[in-house]
């Protein structure tokens, strides 16, 4: 569990996060989202220590990363690929950080053959491709078989077949009641594992929960109706909480009821459909607009942004 | 290749440890080849213009050097000059690949790394300067270069103070350099400093200062170098063991100001 606080960071003048506080569960993927430059990487980089914040606090299980006897078994990181030196097997490189909590040898060759670098593990890093890079973070990220995985673009340089191998690997560990946050610009990629979502913009946090209430919270799902009984049908699904708005004659765009029950209401009113199909903005057009409101209308610390907002404005 | 075939390992005792990090420093000093090269051409060099000169017989049996026993540690410095090197690539490589960040990550509390790098560094350097300094008395013994040295034993006093003395300053090297690449975090920064400021320096400032105040120089790390490879044969401002304090304080001086910095700044 991650825990952030009031979370501040200044460099100088510059505000890179601004009172941050959100919590990200045990046995989930959490997502973490927002354009370059909001603040990503030095949340990450105050998690682990690496950055001092300025205000404000980051926990993991309820204690600062420093303080840890044993952080590489809380935490596991993976922020920057090449972060190796050149010169350096990737065996030796991961001995180094094993020796450091008396993690045995047999550990490191078996997150070697785990992230696929075992037949390369004695070969110098300087001659990694990105993708193998990025596989060696991640195989420095499992060492402890942390409690926590955090990974900073973590799908960057993969091969498709990666891609997928880190995405079960991903949900392989959030299903054994470990804690997965991870920093991505793929929402695709995003939208297939993450379970929760903590978007930021500017420094600022813009939304949080999970993926469907995000997304939801930017345009409520709704459903796409094609009948030539078109008001006929409006009258029949009226009800608390329902909106039903009228396209042209024979379209209805319905929001507050599933498809299967608009499905059932026409069918016992014997109202015949030609289209019925669930609309919902996908996770991309989400976070465009979240983070365009937070851009255009400077709403600090906005959690809800705006729902009003036309879909049609997304693109 | 699941994650469902992920172990769970046996890692419950995981810390860390004093001896984990020299553990850690040890592999990470041994595991890179051009600092392994640093480390042993500085003593090869070393080492080999000594046992040449010893061979050759003249340089060191001539009137200055042949009344003093140890004098086979006079070319010790220039070991030293390629040890600070060493020190200063030590640190300044972690910075340079980025693997600083998975350092700390694994010892965020940062002074154990720092203490670590330094006594690996130390102790390699110092066990490889002894074994060096046994072998080439060994060979002033055989060659018989050194006349004031004939029949001595290394534990004489006369021997003794002046090779350990000669031996040490080796270790102070690389750890002056570790200091420095610390200060800094840039090899090229740190290495211009030492030779802009450490080694050029007392030849130069005098130039620019006024009498009273460029005597200063007498207190840099190279005048108390040379004052403790003298072992007290020669001429100083000091004695040697005011020139140990000297030296041990601005190791002391500019160590705790990279360790401070080292706990306050972002890496």
């Amino acid at each position: 569990m991650i825990v952030a606080q009031h979370l501040t960071k200044r460099y100088g003048e510059r505000t890179a996060v601004e009172d941050l506080s959100f919590t990200v569960r045990p046995g989930v993927v959490t997502g973490f989202l927002g354009p370059n430059g909001a603040g990503k990487s030095t949340t990450l980089r105050m998690l682990v220590g690496l950055d001092h914040p300025t205000s404000g606090s980051i926990t993991v299980g309820g204690r600062r990363y420093a303080d840890l006897p044993d952080p590489l078994r809380h935490v596991g990181l993976l922020i920057d690929a090449k972060g190796v030196h050149r010169g350096r097997s990737a065996h030796a490189h991961l001995l180094a950080l094993a020796q450091t909590h008396g993690i045995p040898e047999s550990r490191v060759r078996k997150v070697l053959d785990l992230v696929g670098l075992g037949s390369v593990a004695h070969k110098r890093a300087g001659g990694f491709s990105l993708g193998m890079g990025q596989r060696l973070g991640i195989a420095a990220a499992l060492l402890g078989d942390p409690e926590v995985l955090v990974l900073d673009e973590p799908v960057n340089g993969l091969d498709p077949d990666g891609v997928l191998w880190l995405r079960r690997l991903l949900a392989g560990y959030a299903a054994r009641g470990r804690t997965v946050f991870l920093s991505s610009h793929l929402m695709s990629e995003l939208s297939l594992i993450a379970d929760d979502l903590v978007v930021i913009g500017q420094g600022r946090l813009l939304a949080a929960g999970t993926v469907s209430d995000v997304i939801a919270s930017v345009a409520p799902a709704s459903v796409h109706v094609v009948t030539p009984a078109a008001s006929a049908l409006a009258t029949v699904l009226q009800g608390a909480d329902v909106t039903v708005t009228s396209l042209d004659a024979e379209t209805l765009e319905v929001q507050g009821r599933p498809a299967h029950e608009i499905g059932e209401i026409a069918s016992a009113h014997r109202i015949p459909l030609h289209e019925l199909s669930p609309r919902r903005i996908t996770l991309e057009e989400a976070f465009m607009q979240i983070t365009r409101n937070a851009v255009e209308y400077g709403t600090p610390g906005s959690a809800a942004p705006r729902t009003s907002a036309p879909l049609e404005s997304v693109r | 290749m699941t994650a469902a075939t992920l172990p769970a390992p046996d890692l419950g005792t995981a810390r860390v440890t004093a001896k984990g990090l020299l553990r850690s420093e040890w592999t990470k000093l041994r595991s890179v080849r051009s600092l392994l090269l640093t480390l042993a051409l500085s003593f090869a060099f070393v080492a080999g213009l000594s046992a040449y000169l010893l061979v050759e017989g003249q340089t060191l049996g001539d009137s200055a050097a042949a009344g003093i026993p140890f004098s086979f540690t006079a070319v010790y410095p220039l070991g030293v000059l390629a040890l600070v090197v060493l020190g200063v690539l030590v640190v300044t490589g972690e910075y340079s690949s980025g693997s600083i960040r998975a350092s700390v990550v694994a010892a965020p509390r940062r002074t154990g790394l720092l203490l670590a790098k330094a006594a690996v560094l130390t102790g390699v350097t110092t066990a490889l300067g002894a074994v060096m300094s046994v072998l080439l008395y060994l060979l002033t013994r055989i060659t018989g270069a050194i006349p004031s040295a004939a029949g001595m034993s290394l534990f004489d006093p006369r021997m003794f103070w002046g090779v350990l003395a000669g031996t040490l300053l080796l270790p102070f090297g690389a750890l002056f350099g570790l200091v420095l690449g610390s200060l800094v975090r840039n090899a090229a920064a740190a290495i211009t400093l030492y030779f802009g400021v450490f080694q050029l320096g007392p030849q130069i400032f005098p130039a620019f200062l006024p009498d009273g105040v460029s005597g200063f120089t007498d207190w840099m790390p190279f005048a108390a170098m040379d004052v403790v490879r003298g072992a007290g044969l020669a001429d100083g401002p000091y004695g040697v063991g005011t020139a140990v304090v000297v030296l041990v304080a601005w190791v002391a001086a500019l160590g705790g100001v990279s360790w401070w910095l080292l706990k306050t700044r972002d890496i």
